[in-house]
């Protein structure tokens, strides 16, 4: 080579022996293994090959970059709206609330007492008393409650007909169990309980052991 | 088209052969382990594509990177001297034993003056000795013009003649 006769001639002889010194020194055995070396070469050859295959049969990435902007827009429209509608029913339930309050405390009060007058058809059910005997139907109770009627009308459903035979099943159902829990109740009276047992099967106060 | 652009099994073989020993004394500077230095930068070569344009400079490069983090990893302080005692332990057994006797005492002598060289002075003789590379490839290597690399290499010549008669001074008969 050219730039090896260049430098010898820079190189005294003393930097000359010096360097062949070098030279001569032993260098250690590779250690390295050529076959294992050519294996795992041509292992990662072999996937960086599949990777490439790979990335041409993937889509380009500008396809979803245009759709990227729309879906985010998207979104943002939607929550926009559902914010707006949660807005507007906070509204509706405020307008109605000062509405409840000009006619005076009686209207939240009827309400409790119609719940309350609920449970007692239901207990009264099961008691096998008529619930005719109170004076507020299911249909009252639940037109009257502002909850439903405003959640359906704001989010524009149909109004949910009135399930009135909801609670014919119920009783039904109170008085299918009550009659064989008195069937039980009246076998225990044949214990040192029966005593209890009848009382409480007819509502009477509890004995005085108690 | 991809089988053109990474580099043939062939080259790849031949590369293997005519570096792969001075790859491995080159990387021995920094690390406990340079075969594994090696292997890692000829798999990432054979991966590689489009093929660098400097097939053997790259591998020199990467070799490098690897021997480096390694030593990183092993936190090995004393490099210089654990390249000395790499090279003297490593010595060929094979020899002659009269002219090893008589050869060994000097060349050792010789090896460990290598020590008290800086990075880029050993870097420097590892290269033009044992890589036997050339003063275009050391330049590329090491960021400088062919010309400067030979100066620098003269240089460090020098420097270890005046150790070893430093020490030949101070050595006790």
């Amino acid at each position: 080579m050219s730039d090896e006769t260049e430098l010898n001639h820079n190189l005294t002889d003393e930097l000359l022996a010096i360097e062949s010194a070098l030279r001569s020194t032993p260098v250690p055995e590779p250690s390295i293994d050529h076959d294992s070396i050519m294996y795992q070469a041509g292992w990662a050859a072999a996937m960086a090959r599949r990777d490439d295959l790979d990335r041409i049969k993937a889509p380009p990435a500008t396809a979803s970059k245009a759709q990227f902007w729309p879906a985010v827009a998207m979104t943002f429209a939607a929550s926009t709206a559902a914010c707006l509608m949660f807005i507007f029913w906070g509204q509706s339930t405020m307008n109605q609330a000062p509405a409840m309050a000009s006619q005076g405390s009686a209207i939240p009060i009827e309400l409790e007492l119609e719940q309350v007058s609920n449970a007692e058809n239901i207990v009264a059910s099961s008691t096998k008393l008529s619930p005719t005997q109170s004076n507020h139907s299911d249909r009252t109770w639940v037109q009257s409650n502002p909850f439903q009627s405003n959640v359906a009308t704001l989010f524009g459903l149909p109004q949910q007909p009135i399930n009135h035979s909801r609670n014919a099943q119920l009783k039904r159902f109170l008085d299918e169990v009550a009659e064989p829990a008195q069937f039980v109740m009246s076998s225990i009276s044949a214990d040192d309980d029966a005593e209890v047992g009848s009382q409480l099967t007819t509502g009477s106060r509890l004995p005085d052991v108690f | 088209m991809e089988s053109t652009d990474r580099i043939s099994p062939q080259v790849l073989a031949a590369l293997l052969n005519k570096h792969g020993r001075g790859l491995e004394v080159y990387a021995a500077q920094w690390s406990d382990s340079p075969g594994d230095c090696v292997q890692d930068a000829f798999v990432k070569l054979a991966a590689q594509s489009p093929q660098p344009e400097n097939s053997i400079a790259w591998l020199y490069r990467v070799t490098r990177n690897n021997a480096i983090s390694s030593l990183r990893a092993s936190k090995r302080r004393e490099k210089h001297e654990s390249f000395v005692c790499w090279l003297n332990a490593h010595e060929n057994k094979s020899t002659d034993p009269a002219k090893l006797l008589a050869d060994s005492d000097d060349r050792s002598q010789l090896v460990n003056t290598l020590q008290y060289l800086d990075d880029s002075e050993r870097e420097l003789v590892v290269m033009r000795i044992w890589s036997e590379l050339t003063w275009d490839q050391i330049g590329q290597l090491t960021n400088r013009s062919a010309s400067s690399a030979q100066r620098n290499y003269v240089a460090t010549l020098k420097k270890l003649r005046t150790l070893l008669e430093s020490s030949c001074l101070t050595k006790p008969n």
